[in-house]
């Protein structure tokens, strides 16, 4: 590819070696002698560069690894940094001399050390190597597109920019909690309870003493309390602990609701966290942890199990389920487009480009029969040419009246005479009207076109009209739109191994393409905006079916339940309002076979939390989001005022009184109902779910 | 003073301060380049040889009477150099130019002579002169790529905040600057070569094979200037007229410019196809099908959504 400081010399050059070659070589030749050695020497490095291209750069390869610990890891934990080895080979006889090598960074991810990017030789059969240290904050899951390699000459005259494609993703999963290194420093016992044996309120057969009560018939001698009955001389019977372990389900919401915000900070992600570390801890006391998943649609989950590979499993699911994104239904095709053409021009650089995959200007034309109007050209086309023949009838029929001559001879004369004598007059007219001193073809054209004017006026004005009304497709926005959609069909075609025939099909079908497009936004882990309010200006993400499902599962949960099974709602309920009803019904279920029930609803960002002073919200607009809140450029946020304030000030104290009520409805069906706010660390919710669990943990 | 311990890093003193050799992501000050253009020994190079070729300019233009043209071109050419103006070769290239035609500076002292076109061949200051414009033009181009920019941003896909792409010093090889003199001087000389065929032949519309050498053509002209007769007796045409030298070294060198580019690209144009990869080669056969049955495709939709629409369903849209 040409860059501009190569056109500019190249048109500089040709200039001057057309000024000195025909204007100037009298007087000196040293002009086109310059041009002519600099163009000598441009196309020199345009042949270089070109073999370069064509025998090196079109042969590039590309592999990745990724380091964590030292050692080659097909998942990664969050929080933790991971080295990424990216290795470009060159396996031609020519080497390149300059390229820059820049590894595209995976969604959601902080570059630690490293630039990612590297200015390199790549030599002949040789290889470069690229390393960078990242860190992944959230779990969910890293994409990496592959590495974006540009080659240019030493001149900057050329570019090449190849994209080499290595798809790579990687599971991030939540940070692996140690069983001993993660222990609380006040704990209370130096040893660990047996595997799967947990105290519990309820008697049964432990070994640890719970309580003493009278005597019933029907207990066994060896439980009687000998002292304590001769103390108060009625018969006491001991009561041990229960020995059972506890079985935690967690369930976890994944509606599109919960999956809106910025990649690594949704609702869903702090969920999957919250109950990485719910499940972490549960599993460090030896209980079982179970996960249940569900959206709108329906639930999958996996059964309560103790092993260490189970718990992978666990982490592995709840790093795909914050993976998962929103529905794009509802987004229009531009703004599809906007998102997703950007992003397959630099992935996908060599399947873009016009070479292969362009765009004629015949498919930009306009196509007046389209429309209803259109059809009057063809009619002023055969209208004309009617005119032109009664005309000419006319003419000899009327005009000449053959009853006016004495003999059929002289009439036929003088009609041809006087058909003649129009023409030349037409001709005259014709060329009255073209300027003589235009060059000689655009006087030919021009003449025809007025000849054309004159014989045939209203099908040569019905013809222009049609070729200015189909020639305006190839100018302006819808030129670029369609150009635009249409290599992004053609590359869906592509990647789906469908032939053309979908590419028409994307074109003209909006609600195609945008499925289309979304899914390949989707497939490639980048977020595009999506449409929160329908037309009638309700949220369109209040998932209200997620309540039937999660109904579902909990009484299915119930269903297989042993004992002392403790239950983890994971999810955002708090606008559910009266849908929330089977969640109500399934919680008394729950609650009615002694299986202890919390409900963690995840506190948007943007809504202050009801304990927290009501002070004036402040709102940031979007330039505002980069500026840094210390240093020079730092700049005071403005409080909201006015109708946003109202509005804003409305809307939380109506999520308020949604919480409330949620807290009142679950806590009647004996659930215990909490908020995780964006900053609440896993280890407030752990307390919170000891005390639930009356703190007969031995932590 | 201390001896260093085994783990304190002691730059070295050969080292030249200022940015990292290797690295060509950071953005250079004025100090910053002024440091780069001397202290490092790579650029150093170019530097020197772009001064070294200005002032070769200078010294031609001033022997060929244009003092102010040859202290006019210097100084461009050296604030193109110690400014990083990416602009300057051009300026240089139409500053020579125009002294060279109007030595003085001023219209009306240029000197006109017939036998430039034809005396103007291989002359060595003309040589000189134009292997140092080369030089020049090349070493400056270069020099911004170490100062300022060697990547070109790639318009609509130039994301904002991308840092400049210099290239690093630290990349150029031993012989590159070797290469590029021998290349100026084959350039010079392809130059001389291509204007020594631009004028040396002439074309002639009427003829089998419509080149000739102009002098044969002269000669003949001279020795038969109207007709003559040949060896079986009869009288032949004298020969065809040419072009005139004005249009003929256009057409020579709009030809010779026409078919280099249409041999290299056919060239180049195959060696593409022959690199291509499966995906590409699969998208050019997939965009040749669909060029061939778009019109039938586009009509099968339109149907399409008509058909959707008659049944009661909404319009599917689109932007064909």
């Amino acid at each position: 590819m040409l860059t501009p400081r190569g056109t500019w010399f190249l048109v500089v050059s040709g200039i001057v070696l057309a000024v000195g070659a025909l204007v100037v070589p009298l007087y000196s030749v040293v002009p086109v002698l310059l041009a002519l050695a600099l163009l000598a020497w441009f196309a020199a490095e345009w042949v270089a560069f070109q073999t370069r291209s064509c025998a090196a750069v079109s042969r590039l390869t590309v592999t990745r690894t990724v380091l964590q610990g030292g050692r080659e890891v097909p998942m990664v934990w969050a929080g933790l940094a991971f080295e990424v080895r990216v290795t470009v080979r060159n396996p031609s006889t020519f080497d390149i001399p300059f390229a820059v090598v820049e590894d595209r960074p995976a969604v959601a991810t902080d570059r630690a050390r490293g630039a990612g990017r590297r200015f390199v030789r790549i030599p002949a059969g040789g290889e470069v190597e690229l390393t960078h240290t990242v860190t992944a904050p959230s779990l969910g899951v890293l994409r990496f597109e592959g590495v974006q390699v540009r080659v240019a000459d030493p001149n900057g005259f050329f570019l090449r920019r190849v994209f080499l494609r290595d798809p790579a993703e990687y599971l991030v999963l939540p940070p692996l909690t140690d069983d001993e290194g993660r222990q609380r420093a006040t704990k209370r016992f130096n040893t660990l309870p047996p595997p799967g044996a947990h105290r519990l309120r309820l008697p049964g057969s432990g070994s640890e003493l719970l309580d003493l009560r009278d005597y019933r018939p029907g207990d066994p001698p060896k439980t009687i309390a000998w002292k304590a009955s001769a103390r108060r001389d009625r018969l006491i019977t001991k009561e041990f602990e229960n020995d059972v372990p506890v079985r935690t389900v967690l369930f976890l919401d994944t509606t599109d609701g919960v999956r809106l915000g910025p990649p690594g900070n949704t609702l869903l992600t702090r969920m999957a966290a919250v109950a990485a570390g719910v499940a972490q801890s549960a599993a460090a006391n030896r209980d079982l942890v179970g996960l249940t998943t569900f959206d709108e649609r329906g639930a999958a989950g996996a059964s309560p199990a103790r092993t260490k590979l189970h718990m992978i499993g666990v982490l592995r699911r709840l790093a795909e389920a914050s993976a998962l994104q929103p529905g794009a239904d509802g987004v229009p095709a531009e703004v599809l487009t906007a998102r997703a053409y950007p992003l397959a021009r630099e992935l996908y650089p060599e399947l873009m480009d016009k070479r292969a995959n362009a765009m004629p200007l015949s498919r930009l034309w306009l196509p007046l029969l389209d429309r209803r109007f259109g059809w009057l050209v063809p009619v002023m086309v055969i209208v004309g040419v009617l005119l032109f023949y009664l005309g000419l009838r006319s003419l000899y029929l009327g005009v000449f009246r053959p009853e006016a001559f004495a003999d059929r001879g002289a009439w036929d004369t003088q009609a041809l005479l006087g058909a003649r004598q129009w023409l030349l007059r037409a001709l005259n007219f014709a060329a009255s009207l073209t300027p003589a001193s235009w060059p000689f073809l655009l006087k030919v054209g021009w003449l025809l076109l007025m000849l054309a004017v004159t014989f045939f006026p209203p099908a040569t004005l019905g013809l222009i009209f049609w070729f200015f009304f189909g020639a305006r497709g190839w100018f302006g926005e819808r030129r670029r739109e369609l150009t635009e959609r249409k290599q992004l069909a053609a590359l869906f075609a592509l990647l789906d191994r469908a032939g053309p025939d979908p590419i028409e099909r994307y074109v003209a079908d909006d609600r195609a393409y945008a499925a289309r497009a979304a899914a390949f936004l989707q497939q490639h882990l980048l977020r595009c905006p999506v449409p929160l309010y329908d037309e009638t200006g309700r949220y369109r993400y209040r998932c209200p079916g997620k309540a039937a499902v999660l109904a579902g599962a909990l009484v299915r949960a119930v269903g297989r339940a042993r004992d002392n099974e403790l239950y983890v709602v994971f999810a955002d309920l708090a606008e559910l309002g009266p849908d929330l009803a089977p969640v109500v019904r399934a919680c008394r279920a729950a609650r009615a076979r002694h299986h202890h029930l919390l409900v963690i609803v995840p506190w948007p960002a943007d809504v202050p939390p009801p304990d927290e002073a009501d002070g004036p919200p402040v709102v940031a607009t979007p330039d505002e989001d980069d500026r840094p809140t210390r240093g020079p450029r730092a700049r005071p946020r403005r409080p909201e005022g006015g109708l946003a304030r109202l509005v804003r000030e409305s809307l939380t104290r109506q999520y308020h009184e949604a919480f409330r009520a949620l807290r009142r409805e679950l806590g009647r069906a004996g659930a215990t109902v909490m908020r995780v706010s964006d900053g609440d660390p896993v280890r407030v919710v752990l307390d919170r779910l000891d005390r639930l669990r009356g703190l007969r943990t031995r932590r | 003073m201390s001896s260093p311990t085994p783990y304190e890093v002691v730059p070295d003193p050969a080292e030249p301060d200022g940015p990292d050799r290797a690295d060509g992501s950071a953005e250079l000050d004025q100090r910053e380049t002024f440091a780069l253009l001397f202290n490092d020994p790579a650029v150093r190079t170019y530097t020197i040889a772009a001064l070294a070729a200005l002032a070769v300019v200078f010294l031609v233009l001033f022997e060929n009477g244009s003092d102010l043209g040859a202290l006019l071109v210097a100084a461009v050419g050296a604030a193109g150099v110690f400014l990083r103006w990416t602009t300057a070769p051009g300026f240089v290239l139409v500053l020579v130019t125009y002294f060279m035609v109007f030595p003085l500076g001023l219209p009306g002292s240029e000197f006109e002579s017939r036998s430039e076109i034809t005396d103007g061949r291989f002359r060595p200051p003309d040589l000189m002169l134009a292997a140092a414009v080369v030089v020049y033009a090349a070493a400056q181009f270069r020099l911004y790529g170490f100062v300022r920019q060697a990547v070109a941003s790639e318009g609509s896909d130039r994301r904002p905040g991308d840092p400049p792409a210099r290239r690093p010093p630290a990349l150029v090889s031993a012989n590159e600057f070797a290469v590029l003199l021998g290349l100026s001087a084959v350039a010079v000389v392809l130059g001389q070569l291509v204007w020594w065929a631009a004028t040396g032949v002439e074309v002639v519309p009427g003829e089998d094979w419509p080149l000739r050498w102009a002098q044969d053509s002269r000669s003949q002209r001279q020795a038969f200037p109207r007709a003559f007769p040949g060896d079986d007796g009869r009288f032949r045409d004298a020969p065809a007229e040419p072009l005139p030298p004005r249009t003929s070294r256009f057409v020579l060198l709009v030809g010779m410019l026409f078919f280099t580019t249409v041999v290299a690209r056919l060239v180049f144009g195959y060696w593409r196809l022959r690199a291509m990869g499966p995906a590409e080669g699969a998208m050019v056969v997939q965009d040749g099908g669909w060029l061939e049955t778009k019109r039938e495709r586009s009509r099968l939709e339109k149907w399409r959504a008509w058909g959707r629409k008659r049944a009661g369903g909404d319009e599917p849209g689109g932007t064909g």
